[in-house]
């Protein structure tokens, strides 16, 4: 049994798969360099390697970006069958987490681009291996799924590159330096695109009182 | 100094993304504190990314991870290291090779064959037995009898009056006169051979412009050279002048220069095929009068003579 059968196919915990929050902002740890030549030559157990490593941060990354999205198989897949065709223009600059998170989030903007926006399945398919917080109340986790479909929906209504600049930096800590190279803007560009996007949000967070109430009482609390 | 507000703006969503050191965070509290407006910004702001940050992750079933593995796998690129890695100084040689490729061809091709420009002009099939020389690279020109027509014969351009025949040997840029009145415009270039051929006489190019017939030559523009059929030169024969063949082309002495007109002549111009008929037709009028086994301008053609060639026409011997 492959490598990715015994561990994708159990619907278990994924052994080796790193924790894409606590990797936050992503230290370069070395590829291992048999794999990326593996991965270079078109080898089906290097790319399994890779593809269990990389598979899940791929869907968070996208997730965050998109929003609750029922596309989310297909941009998962079309990054890893680019990654995958892209394998002999790597050069080994950046590691392969950047590398592969930067076709992610070119996969994810192009999917903004698109405009194609397919309503979301009320039950969403979780993370069964991560629960954002295990211990909440079922109440308290529909509340916040409720706010996040709704804070998704503002975000809908922002440019997408400045969107996607504000979620790698503010949610998913992505420095301004690496946020530019994982969009290719220049540095200028991408605070401009953050400061806009946070404007915006604001903005229209201000104008509906009934979300402003929910973000209050979902137990977020201001800094002071 | 004290930031303004829309600097704490900025280093508020530093803050919410983790990214303010402690002096930014400890600016930010300061000014905060007294500024109730940018506070309720900062509020708003980290509510807001602490919800979304909090907000359930939809992510792949195992199931749906294994249909994008296979997927993925069943198009990935095989073995591209080497092309793909070296794929820019790979295209830039392919292309200079192709470059040179076509610079060779373009040094080393045959020239063209033959093209006809305008009027009615047949090219003879070498399998009719029409001609029997004209074989490999030569081909059989004729015009019309009622009509001429105009070629074009590599970088020369040849006027073939009507029911003229010609060969057009191109490797080696040799035109022979069968029948008729041919009058060839050669751009000289040098290391260019051209040459027109008769039975009695050959007309050398050395640039020039310049009418032949079965009987002799007259050069408008520029300069050829006269040879015998066995290759012993004759002469040079400048722009305007007019050259008859005897009868017996290797005893020939003399050129004569057309002689200067009496009366304002019509303006020089490209002779069209219908105007070489004319000329073929006067020249082959004059040739019973023309004495045999001597030197003799041609009439028909002197007559045609354009003044700036009769002023400038020096005297051969």
């Amino acid at each position: 049994m492959s490598v990715i059968s015994t561990i994708l196919g159990s619907g278990g915990t994924i052994p080796g798969v790193e924790d894409p929050r606590g990797a936050m902002p992503p230290v370069a740890k070395a590829d291992d360099p048999v794999m990326v030549a593996g991965c270079r030559a078109g080898q089906a157990s290097s790319l399994e390697q890779f593809f269990v490593t990389h598979v899940r941060y791929v869907e968070r990354v996208i997730s965050r970006l998109t929003g609750p999205t029922p596309d989310l198989e297909d941009l998962v897949q079309t990054t890893f069958i680019q990654a995958f065709q892209s394998f002999g223009r790597y050069r080994g600059e950046a590691s392969l987490k950047t590398w592969v998170t930067r076709i992610a989030v070119h996969t994810a903007l192009h999917q903004l681009r698109s405009g194609v926006r397919r309503a979301v399945p009320l039950e969403l398919v979780t993370d069964a291996d991560e629960p954002n917080d295990p211990g909440a109340p079922a109440d308290q986790q529909a509340e916040s799924r409720q706010l996040a479909r709704r804070l998704h929906a503002l975000l809908d209504r922002i440019a997408p590159k400045k969107r996607v600049a504000f979620l790698l930096y503010t949610i998913e800590e992505y420095s301004i330096e690496e946020v530019a190279a994982l969009t290719e803007a220049s540095k200028a560009a991408t605070k401009s695109r953050i400061w806009f996007a946070r404007r915006e949000l604001m903005a229209m967070v201000k104008g509906q009182p009934d979300l402003r109430q929910l973000i209050e009482s979902s137990g977020a609390q201001s800094w002071r | 100094m004290a930031m303004s507000c829309g600097q704490i703006g900025r280093l508020s969503v530093a803050s919410a993304g983790g990214h303010a050191s402690e002096a930014e965070r400890l600016e930010l509290e300061a000014h905060l504190a007294t500024c109730a407006r940018c506070g309720a910004e900062h509020a708003m702001l980290q509510s807001t990314t602490r919800a979304l940050r909090a907000a359930e992750i939809p992510t792949l079933s195992p199931a749906a991870r294994q249909r994008v593995w296979r997927a993925a796998l069943s198009r990935r690129a095989h073995a591209p290291t080497v092309a793909r890695r070296f794929g820019w100084p790979f295209a830039v040689g392919t292309a200079l090779a192709m470059a040179a490729a076509v610079a060779i061809w373009i040094g080393v091709r045959r020239p063209a064959a033959y093209a006809v420009v305008a009027g009615e002009v047949t090219a003879v099939p070498e399998a009719s037995g029409a001609h029997q020389e004209a074989s490999g690279d030569a081909v059989l020109l004729r015009s019309g009898s009622g009509r001429g027509g105009v070629v074009r014969l590599a970088d020369a351009e040849g006027a073939l009056s009507p029911a003229t025949e010609i060969v057009w040997r191109r490797e080696r840029r040799v035109v022979e006169l069968r029948q008729g009145t041919l009058t060839v415009d050669v751009n000289h270039r040098p290391g260019q051979h051209f040459e027109v051929r008769t039975p009695r006489f050959t007309v050398e190019v050395v640039g020039t412009k310049f009418t032949v017939d079965m009987r002799g030559v007259r050069t408008e523009r520029g300069k050829v050279r006269l040879l015998t059929p066995d290759g012993a030169e004759i002469a040079y024969l400048t722009a305007g002048l007019t050259w008859t063949a005897p009868d017996d082309a290797t005893s020939a002495q003399a050129i004569e220069p057309p002689p200067a007109p009496t009366e304002e002549p019509p303006a020089p111009s490209e002779p069209p095929p219908a105007t070489v008929a004319a000329a073929a037709a006067s020249s082959d009028a004059a040739a019973p009068a023309r004495p045999a086994a001597s030197w003799n301008r041609c009439s028909g053609w002197a007559a045609r003579s354009p003044p700036r060639r009769a002023r400038s026409t020096p005297s051969r011997t």
